[in-house]
């Protein structure tokens, strides 16, 4: 319970999304300064909150947490093998996968997960 | 060239589930990181209703996101090989969870610790106790480290190391055994270079088309689903 009121708490400070549509300066810019390491944005690789992911996302690029976590669960026809995992105690939602396109593309700002030649 | 592909027929499949039974039994499931999952729904409004199983597995993409946010977060654990099939490295993984943040159908499971399949158990079942060293690499579950199908990679190896490639989809032993197992022909795996394979004719016949394209990913996983994805 005390860690879900935390991330309540964060949850409520955080900046708002950043907005999506055609990509600004600033975000290339700060995307380049994440990758070469001139921000510093920890160096732990992981998924829990106080590591690098959640850091460039929320710290770094200020989106805000309703920018991934949707409040309820996946839509039940959601093509998601882990779908049945969420809702989940303690976790501040489901993150549908799709809102990760437009920075992770090949055009995106961000390196490019999706859509991309393999070399 | 051989790239090795499913299909899976959602319009045929009745969701028995025996597929999921069948992954766990062969792939030493451990609680909480299955491989492979049915997800199901109800389309249309009433009187005009259907249901839809789909089961989920690795798509084995031909642009793997896990793989890229792997080797960009430099553990460098995921690889494809040439026959298609992505593979994880226990021993290379961190636990970082890239490839879950990154797969758009869920597939990678972090499997937090080695669960027992009988909770409170004081001793492991003759089967769960197998040495590691007497099981394939992909069957040496680990703590904190992420695992996902293989396309039952332990049952293909031995097939393509003795240049028996055409027994892969049609011996039982050289075909993952989810497929094996449908009692209704819904799903079926094979070579899809080779246009006169089930699996090639069966694509081309009923149309059917990978999941979440929009990813550009290129999933080797097909499906005849009627409605289309979400
Ligand atoms: C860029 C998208 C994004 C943003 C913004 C984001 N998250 Fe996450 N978060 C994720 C993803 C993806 C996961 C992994 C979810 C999964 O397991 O499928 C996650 C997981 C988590 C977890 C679980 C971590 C674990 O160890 O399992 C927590 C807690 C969390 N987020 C908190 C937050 C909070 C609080 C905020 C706002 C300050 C936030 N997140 C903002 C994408 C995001
Ligand atoms: C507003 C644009 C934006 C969105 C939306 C976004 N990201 Fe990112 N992401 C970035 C930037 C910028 C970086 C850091 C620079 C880079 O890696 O190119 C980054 C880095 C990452 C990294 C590498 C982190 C590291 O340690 O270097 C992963 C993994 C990642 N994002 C996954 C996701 C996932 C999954 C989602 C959707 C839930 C998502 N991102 C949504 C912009 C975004």
């Amino acid at each position: 319970m005390k860690r879900l009121i935390t991330l309540l708490a964060i949850a409520a400070l955080a900046v708002p999304a950043l907005a999506t549509g055609p990509f600004n300066a600033a975000l290339d810019e700060t995307a380049e300064q994440i990758r070469s390491g001139a921000l510093d944005v920890g160096k732990k690789y992981s998924m829990d909150f106080s590591d690098r992911f959640h850091t460039i996302h929320t710290k770094a690029l200020g989106m805000g947490c309703v920018a991934c976590h949707a409040t309820q669960s996946y839509s039940p026809d959601h093509l998601y093998l882990r779908a049945a995992e969420f809702p989940q105690r303690g976790h501040p939602g489901p993150v549908p996968r799709a809102d990760c396109i437009g920075c992770h593309q090949q055009q995106g700002s961000a390196t490019p997960w999706y859509g991309m030649v393999r070399k | 060239m051989t790239k090795f592909v499913r299909v899976i027929d959602t319009m045929r499949c009745m969701g028995c589930r025996s597929c999921v039974a069948a992954c766990a039994v062969e792939n030493n499931f451990t609680p909480e990181a299955p491989w492979n999952v049915m997800v199901e729904y109800e389309t249309g409004a009433y009187p005009n209703t259907g249901r839809v199983f789909a089961t989920l597995n690795c798509m084995h993409c031909e642009n793997p996101p896990c793989k890229t946010a792997c080797d960009a977060a430099g553990f460098k654990a995921i690889s494809k090989n040439e026959f298609g099939v992505v593979l994880i490295d226990y021993e290379k993984c961190s636990g970082c969870r890239y490839c879950v943040a990154t797969c758009p159908y869920g597939v990678p499971q972090h499997n937090e610790r080695v669960a027992g399949l009988y909770p409170g158990a004081k001793e492991a079942t003759p089967y769960e106790a197998i040495a590691t060293e007497k099981r394939h690499p992909t069957h040496r579950k680990l703590p904190n480290v992420v695992e996902k199908c293989t396309f039952c990679w332990h049952k293909l190896e031995p097939a393509i190391a003795a240049g028996n490639l055409q027994a892969i989809g049609k011996d039982p032993r050289h075909t993952p055994t989810c497929d094996l197992v449908c009692p209704v022909g819904a799903r079926i795996f094979g070579d899809l270079d080779d246009p006169n394979s089930e699996v090639s004719r069966v694509i081309a016949r009923k149309k059917a088309a990978p999941i979440k394209r929009e990813f550009g990913t290129k999933p080797q996983v097909y499906y005849v689903l009627e409605g289309g994805d979400n």
